[in-house]
Parts: structure tokens; sequence; C-alpha cells
């Protein structure tokens, strides 16, 4: 990138330096030499600096008055990265280097085969700098691989050391060869940053090398001819599954039609696999297309078609009153008939409890005040958070659904799409579908809509109205198929739910009414138990926002 | 300087749940005793003499906001007030509607 001159000069040095590090640091390995010991010490200073002028450099240009595009900050940002983990590497080398005083000879360092983890760096090292002005993946790949061989090396030399350390012999010596060697492991490490942020320089997203990888092997199984150069990478942030999401295009073609990339945990990304299948059975256009789905030993990944329109949360944000009010009855018809098709006359536990359970540690590391104990004022006395907790388990023990549906899970407006001018809605993101009770995704419904950061009190009208409009309907549905326990199941779906969705808000103020309607409406259910639960009346302000 | 002792309660509650409320600071103050206690802390005030009552009520934006305020003095016979006799010590339990 002819633009960079200046960088690019200083990172060549800069990676010359570096390599120059790593020689004498084997010399001295091999013959060690106080000069030369002195000469690793002031390059890494020279090295420091060109650490500096680089980063300098890189948001001088970054925050210039220049009008950069996307690719060139791309640039940048690689080669500030690139520049921070070669300082990394000329870092570890001093400390080997100081580290070498601790042994009783360095040719105790001889024992093992250390010289295939400088070879390993240095051939690394020569591709960086072509790897990043040609902007080519392979020489990136190349980069990121030799960590995997680092590390395979370093597992070698450590259990040879693990099993040396058994004979009580030279304690010292093998100690320090050990953190001589974690630091070549270490000098790796960087080597995959650098790698990665190659990659981050060609497709302008941050990819892990395994991310990449899984992506290719979807492409290539898909076999749509699809270049991986030509890949356009787009993120989708919002994901709090723990999953890598991004829209893949071909750059290439214009209006090319674009896939979904979903990479995680192989426990999450198969079920969702199922589940798809699964609701293709039941409602085949509901649901995303699987083209590919491949599966590592910790991850899975999958493309995925990409639904068009947009979600019913921003629809109900930015959209008007008729828009919404469409996307709303398209949605109930769409759950009428999912309701109706797949009821089974089955009692299912909820589970609510179970799932506030699991996620109380995380709640009250993020707000510790939210733990209470017993408190009295005169003769009243209310519950500690453990207590309400428990009481809470019991009376849903005493609250099966008397029927179970195939539900999506985890139904939040995000995870629903509206597609405007096909006149139909989509489902993603479903691993967690399954037959359970249906006031999952009523409360999660609920609740997703409450907890939007938006206190406009005109939107805010528009969320609680749809809100009581969608307990309405769904009231009805339970009405219509005898079931009594609805609004008491709702309540505890209601409490799981705000009580959980805390621990995603920092907004002090908001999380604490989410936490305040959770500990109300369990104050309610409390107060009823001993009474029949179908006389149970949820307070529909419960779920509705109220600005104090 | 003596420890100053508060409560603080925060919640939402509806109209049956905040008679509760009151019903039970009525007790109290029928009884000449309310007793204030959570983990952290125990607060026994016995209000007595003279207490200053203030009602505020407010409406605006569709928001409305009533105080109750009490306040007194300490009895002076009382065996926390005379442990420090110098330092004069109010109560002051405010409770939002």
């Amino acid at each position: 990138m002819p633009y960079f001159i200046d960088l690019e000069e200083k990172i060549r040095f800069m990676v010359l330096e570096v390599g120059r590090q790593l020689e004498d640091t084997l010399k001295i390995i091999q013959d060690p030499s106080p000069d030369l010991v002195d000469k690793v010490k002031s390059r890494d200073d020279r090295i420091d600096n060109y650490k500096a002028v680089i980063e300098n450099l890189c948001f001088s240009r970054i925050h210039g008055e220049e009008n950069l595009n996307k690719r060139q900050v791309d640039f940048i940002r690689a080669t500030n990265i690139i520049s921070n983990n070669l300082e990394k590497i000329s870092d570890f080398s001093v400390y080997i280097v100081d580290q070498l005083n601790y042994l009783s000879s360095v040719d105790y360092l001889d024992n093992y085969n250390y010289r295939p983890f400088f070879q390993q760096l240095s051939d690394a090292l020569e591709i960086v700098v072509h790897g990043l002005f040609t902007r080519d993946l392979n020489y990136a790949l190349n980069i990121c691989k030799t960590e995997f061989v680092i590390d395979k090396l370093f597992k070698r030399v450590f259990d040879q050391i693990i099993e040396e350390l058994d004979s009580q012999k030279n304690k010292q010596d093998l100690i320090t060869c050990i953190f001589i060697f974690r630091y070549l492991e270490r000098m790796g490490d960087a080597l995959l940053n650098i790698g990665e942020a190659v990659i981050f320089s060609v497709f302008g997203e941050k990819l892990k090398v395994h991310q990449y990888h899984a992506l290719v092997e979807n492409l290539d199984s898909i076999n749509n001819g699809i270049s991986i150069q030509d890949v356009g990478f787009e993120s989708i942030w919002e994901s709090r599954s723990g999953c890598r999401i991004g829209k893949v295009m071909d750059s290439s073609r214009s209006g090319s039609q674009a896939v979904l990339f979903k990479e995680g945990k192989t426990r999450k990304i198969s079920r969702e696999k199922e589940n798809i299948e699964t609701w293709k059975r039941i409602f085949p256009s509901l649901v995303p297309k699987v083209f590919s789905y491949t599966q590592g030993k910790n991850s899975a990944s999958m493309l995925l078609e990409f639904l068009p329109g947009c979600s019913l949360q921003e629809t109900i944000l930015t959209q008007d009153d008729e828009t919404l009010a469409n996307s709303m009855f398209i949605l109930k018809e769409t759950l009428t008939l999912i309701w109706h098709d797949t009821i089974k006359n089955k009692p299912v536990s909820s589970g609510f409890m179970d799932q506030l359970s699991q996620r109380i540690d995380d709640i009250l590391t993020i707000h510790p005040e939210f733990d209470f104990s017993e408190v009295g004022i005169g003769s009243l006395t209310t519950l500690s958070l453990n207590s309400v907790i428990r009481i809470l388990s019991d009376i849903e023990s005493e609250l099966k659904a008397p029927f179970c549906i195939f539900i999506h899970g985890d139904f939040n407006t995000s995870n629903i799409i509206y597609n405007q001018k096909d006149q139909q809605v989509y489902f993603i993101d479903l691993h967690r579908s399954c037959y359970g009770d249906f006031v999952q995704d009523v409360s999660v419904f609920l609740v997703s809509n409450y907890r939007k950061p938006v206190f406009d009190p005109g939107v805010r009208k528009v969320i609680n109205r749809l809100n009581l409009d969608f307990y309405n309907f769904a009231g009805q549905f339970a009405a219509e198929n005898a079931d009594n326990t609805f609004n008491a199941r709702l309540a505890l779906g209601l409490i799981r739910s705000f009580f959980t969705s805390t621990r995603f808000e920092l907004n002090q103020e908001f999380a604490l009414s989410m936490y305040q309607r959770a500990l109300y409406l369990a104050d309610k259910l409390i107060a009823h138990r001993n009474k029949p639960w179908k006389q149970f009346s949820l307070p529909r302000e419960a779920f509705k926002y109220s600005s104090f | 300087m003596r420890r100053e002792k508060r409560f603080f309660l925060e919640s939402l509650q509806d109209r049956e749940t905040i008679c509760k409320y009151l019903d039970a600071l009525k007790e109290g103050f029928q009884q000449g005793e309310i007793h204030f206690s959570s983990k952290e802390e125990l607060l026994n005030l016995e209000p007595c003499g003279l207490i200053k009552f203030i009602i505020k009520a407010r409406k605006k934006d569709g928001e409305i906001t009533l105080d109750l305020s009490f306040k007194w003095a300490e009895d002076e016979s009382s065996p926390e007030y005379l442990e420090e006799p110098c330092d004069y010590k109010q109560n002051n339990v405010s409770k939002d509607g």
C-alpha cells in the first residue's frame, strides 16, 4: 500500500531488528558473550522506540485530516497490532537472555532441542512484511501455523523437563529451562496475533484463525465458487451467545446472495442445527436453511441462509404504527399456527427457577447489592433472596404446564425477523428450541421489550401497548386450552427474565427497575400460596415500563 | 462521634402491600416503638413527645410523589441517649409512596 510508505518503512525495519534479536539470542545460548548480551538489550530499547514511533504514526494518520477509507484504516490498525507483538517478541528475547544467568551452565540447554523454535520463529518473521503489504492470506495462515508448531515443540520439551524433575537433580536448571522455553512459546503466541492481524487487514474484521478455517471449509463444502479472497465478512456483534456470527458476501459479484456464518461451541451449534431440522419439518419456511455444517473437537460452524428483513426489535423501535401492527399481526398468526399444530397433551415443567439459579452468581457479580437478607419493619418481615428463590421453586413444582408446545426457547424480539414484503416472520438463533412451556417464549418476549434501554415516552408507550396486546393474545390461547396456571407461570417466567436481564444492564436505575419488578411479582406469588392458582391475577403493571 | 444508624428499603409495591407497611408503622406509633432490622443494622425508634409530621404531595408530568416525614427528639431519659449526652440525635424515617 504505497500510500503508507512511512509506516511500511518503519515496520520493515522493526521486523528486521526483531529477526536480528532472535539470531543474537540463539548465538548467546550457543556461545554466551557479554557484548552480545548488551547488544540484545540495547536493541530492545531501539525496538521499543520503533513501537512508539509506529503507534504515533498510526494514530496520527487515523486521526489526521486525511479521509481514509476502511481498507486503509484496517491496514493501519493491523500494522499497529503487528508492531505491538513484534515488541513483545523482542522483550521475550531479553527475558531469555536474563534467564540464562540462572543456569549452572548454558550448556544445560543442549539437553533440549531449542533450535527448531528459533528456526520456526525466523521463518515466520521473514514473511510478515510480504503478507501484510500484499494482503496475502496464505502468508497470514503460514504465520499463524507457526504458533501451532511451536506449541507442539514446547509440549515435547515440557514433558521431558517434567519427567526429569522427578529425578531430584538440577531442579533450578530444570525450572529455568521451563521459563526459557515458555518465553519461546509465548513468542509463538505473539506470531499468532501477527498472523491474525494480517487476516484482519484482508477481511476488515477480526477473525481468529480457527474461525477463518471453519469459514473456508464451509464455503468449500457448498461449492458456490466464491474464492476466500473475494469474501466480504461483516460481523454481527450483538450476539450474547458467545458464538461468532458474520454476514458473508461475495464482494467480486454485485448483488450476490449473502449467507450467515455462525461459529461457536459444538454443543450449541449442533443443537441449533438439529432444532432447525425439526422446525423445517414443522414449518419449513419459518427458519433459515442450513447450507453447510462442519464440526471440530470443541467448536462447530455452519453457513445459514441470510434471511431478508429486519428484526422485530428494530421494527418496534423504528417503524410506524401501521408497519408495527402488521408485524405483530403476522407474528400472532404464525404463533397461533405453531401453537395449535405442535401442542401435545403432555404436562411439562417450566424450569424458570432452575434457569434463575444457574445465573444468580453472574447477576450478583454485576449487582452485589441485589442480594438481600431478611428485613423487619415493626411486625412486618420480608424474606431474604435465598428464601424467595426457595419458596418460588416450591411453588413452581406445583405449577406444571398442562401441555407442551414446540417453542423457540429464546424468543426475544431480536430473534424474530420480519419481512414486510413477503408478509412473513422468521425465527433465528434456535439452539434452545424444544417441546416446552409456551410461557417461556411469552415471558422472554415481554421482558425483551421491557429491557430495551429506550426511554423516550412515545416509544415506551408503543412498547407498553404491544406487551399488553401480546399478553392478551397468549392469555386467550391459555384460556382456550384450559391452562389454569398460565398467569402464575407467567409471573415466574417474568421473575426469571427480569432478574436475569439485569446482568447485561449496567444502567443501575434501569437494572433496579427490572429487579424490583421481579421481587414485586415474587411477593405476589408468595402471598397467593395456599389459594387456587387458577385465581392468581397477574398485575399487568409488572411488564409496563414506568419512569421511576 | 456516635455512629449514625440508618435503615433504608426501596421496593415496588401496590396499594394492597403499601397498606401492610403503613399498618406496621401505625402499630409501631401506637406501641411507642418501631423496630427496623436488616442484616447490617438494627434500629429501634421510640417515637415520643412532639413529633414534627410533614406530608408532601406532588404531581408533575404524570409522576406523583407523596412523602411522609416524621421527626422527633430522642427521650432524654432513654439509655441510648445517655451514653453520650452531648450528642444531639434525631431520627428521620421517610417513606415514599
